[in-house]
């Protein structure tokens, strides 16, 4: 290797100015083709995209060299990397991430019809060379501090000792620190393969509980599949929603009242989509994303990926804390004036979708959770409960694992009533503790199966 | 000596952002950006360098003669690739400035509409070499193939008798 550092340069490799490979035939004759982009791989390994059967590839399987030229769009500087040709892989995290840029690029230049990715070549840098002496690569100006954001908002999610404050103590950070104007936090129900909302940032409505297939989740889908940050700097069609939620609720036959909007940007065209990994297991993605091309780049994945370990963590930690806590028995909680006609809720106990008044409220396991401690306050005028009980009651709720998300889905819920400001909400009493606030009479209607 | 039919000399001067190619004797592949392209009045290629910014590629060309041009249009995406094996590398004459002016006026143009900025620094980087920096390579042309994003992608040009 070069005294020119791989890890330093990786921001060139992007593709602002197309880089150039050149391969040479076994009889020495040379070929020149364009790239879309090179993927930095590690400190001494690159990806290129494995496309067309081409006299390019021809020449890589039969000499396994190749000299690749990049250029830094700020000062014109040239990079010559000489390439060892290694392996193809077609499959896994760096040609899923290919895949995630080849498709934002293919959009953004109208060439979708023409990209495909059969591979991702993967190549040993042998040797970088500037070739133009005495130049050198123009200082990046980035987006922000990136280190010392990451560490302010490390350091405010490390103090955060509440589930409850979690998602909006991780929005505030990338707002005010990373300077992120687009997120979403996304939580993922393993079982129904879905991703739902839980927080938001920068968005007219926040969405909390709109939910999306992992299949039609666009790249935030891909990431949450395949466990690996991706990034697109272009407008992608195959990464944008599959489809919308009103879309979804009417194939289901479930299309009384409105659904809840999803939160996004109509035509991102930057985006990198992180899963939340903690013990082994993916629990939900952040999603963020610019109008502007290319706004985020290799460090601001770095920082956003960090922070999601760590959010992914505490996350798991705090409602591990909350389902622990030993509440005191509750004393009968007084029953609020109520005014104005009962509440109608309606529960479909196939998925645990709950309608208010015919509006869509939420589904899943925070759905399942509301019919239930609704229907103790109905039966039984109770309005007090507490996660110990919920999870005791985990086989009466009929979902599978109820014990490793109930106090996120809960908190989902929580958030979810609170962001659609009706006259039923659910107030945190303390740790492990909390009361059914109904401002209004409760009249419940139940569609069995057969309903 | 065969050379590039009407429409692609017509064309070529449309195709100002040129990366050039050859091969060192032990195989190794060498790559730079070229400043300029044009057909001579003998069908040959002239291709116009700075050697200051590509020392390794004219040094290959100058062991084995072997070049490989590909010319192309960032407004079109429209792509042509030459290939010889007779390269000759001299000093650049003076007249060969005009050329470049004209090949520097046509790629900052194209960029400005494709990228949306004017006077974008890498092409004074590019472009601003000084006169004995510049080297001119001139070959014969064994093939040319349109390498223009699409289905026709590879497929070859038919080439003319030249004069």
């Amino acid at each position: 290797m070069s005294a020119l550092d791989l890890h330093a340069i990786r921001r060139v490799l992007d593709g602002g100015i197309p880089p150039t490979l050149c391969s040479v035939s076994d009889a020495g004759v040379p070929h020149v083709n364009l790239l879309s982009h090179v993927e930095y791989v590690d400190a001494r390994h690159v990806a290129l995209t494995f496309q067309f059967f081409n006299r390019s590839r021809q020449n890589i399987l039969a000499t396994g060299r190749a000299s690749l030229m990049v250029e830094d769009p700020r000062s014109g500087t040239s990079l010559v990397l000489q390439l060892r040709y290694v392996r193809t892989e077609t499959g896994g995290p760096v040609f899923e991430r290919l895949r995630a840029k080849l498709a934002g690029i293919a959009a953004h230049t109208g060439m979708e019809h023409v990209f495909r990715l059969r591979g991702a070549d993967i190549y040993e840098v042998m040797d970088i060379a500037a070739a133009q002496d005495g130049a050198a690569l123009a200082t990046l100006q980035p987006r922000c501090d990136l280190a010392a954001g990451a560490r302010a908002v490390s350091a405010r999610l490390a103090e955060c000792g509440e589930l409850a404050l979690l998602p909006q103590v991780a929005m505030d950070g990338l707002r005010d620190d990373l300077a992120v104007h687009h997120a979403i936090l996304w939580l993922l129900d393993e079982h129904r393969q879905s991703l739902c909302a839980l927080a938001s940032l920068g968005y007219p409505q926040q969405g909390i509980g709109a939910e999306l297939a992992v299949a039609e989740a666009g790249l935030v889908g891909v990431a949450v599949r395949e466990g690996v940050t991706l990034r697109i700097g272009h407008m992608a069609r195959m990464y944008r929603y599959g489809r919308t939620l009103h879309q979804i609720a009417c194939d289901q036959g479930l299309a009384e009242g409105q659904p809840i909007a999803l939160p996004g940007l109509a035509t991102p065209c930057s985006q990198v989509a992180v899963p939340l990994r903690a013990r082994g297991r993916t629990v939900g993605a952040l999603l963020v994303e610019s109008e502007s091309d290319q706004f985020f780049g290799y460090d601001d994945e770095d920082a956003l990926a960090v922070l999601c370990a760590q959010l992914a963590q505490a996350l798991v930690a705090l409602q591990g804390a909350e389902l622990e806590s030993v509440a005191p028995p509750l004393e009968a909680a007084r029953v609020a004036p109520r005014r104005g006609p009962p509440l109608h809720l309606r529960h479909f106990p196939r998925d645990g979708t709950v309608f208010i008044d015919g509006q869509y409220l939420i589904k899943g396991v925070a759905g399942a959770i509301l019919w239930k401690i609704a229907s103790d306050a109905h039966r039984h005028g109770r309005m007090g409960f507490t996660t110990r009980e919920l999870r005791l009651a985990g086989s009466v709720l009929g979902l599978p694992d109820i014990q490793d998300n109930l106090s996120v889905r809960l908190l989902l819920l929580q958030r979810r009533l609170a962001d659609w400001g009706g006259p039923l909400q659910i107030r945190r009493l303390r740790r492990g503790c909390y009361e059914l606030v109904a401002e209004r009479e409760l009249e419940l209607e139940c569609m069995d199966r057969g309903g | 000596m065969p050379t590039l039919p009407t429409e692609w000399r017509l064309c070529l001067p449309l195709l100002p952002s040129l990366r050039l190619g050859s091969c060192d004797r032990d195989g190794t592949p060498r790559v730079c950006r070229a400043l300029a392209a044009d057909v001579l009045p003998d069908g040959r290629l002239l291709v116009l360098l700075a050697e200051r910014a590509a020392p390794q590629v004219v040094a290959a060309l100058r062991e084995t003669a072997q070049v490989a041009l590909l010319a192309t249009s960032p407004r079109s995406n429209r792509t042509l690739h030459i290939k010889g094996h007779d390269a000759r590398v001299d000093a650049a004459q003076p007249g060969h400035a005009d050329l470049l002016a004209r090949r520097r006026a046509t790629l900052a143009q194209e960029i400005a509409e494709v990228d949306g900025f004017a006077d974008a620094p890498f092409i004074e980087h590019w472009y601003g070499v000084a006169a004995h920096e510049l080297v001119a390579v001139r070959f014969s042309i064994d093939g040319a193939w349109n390498q223009t994003p699409g289905p026709d992608a590879g497929q070859p040009v038919e080439l003319e008798p030249g004069p």
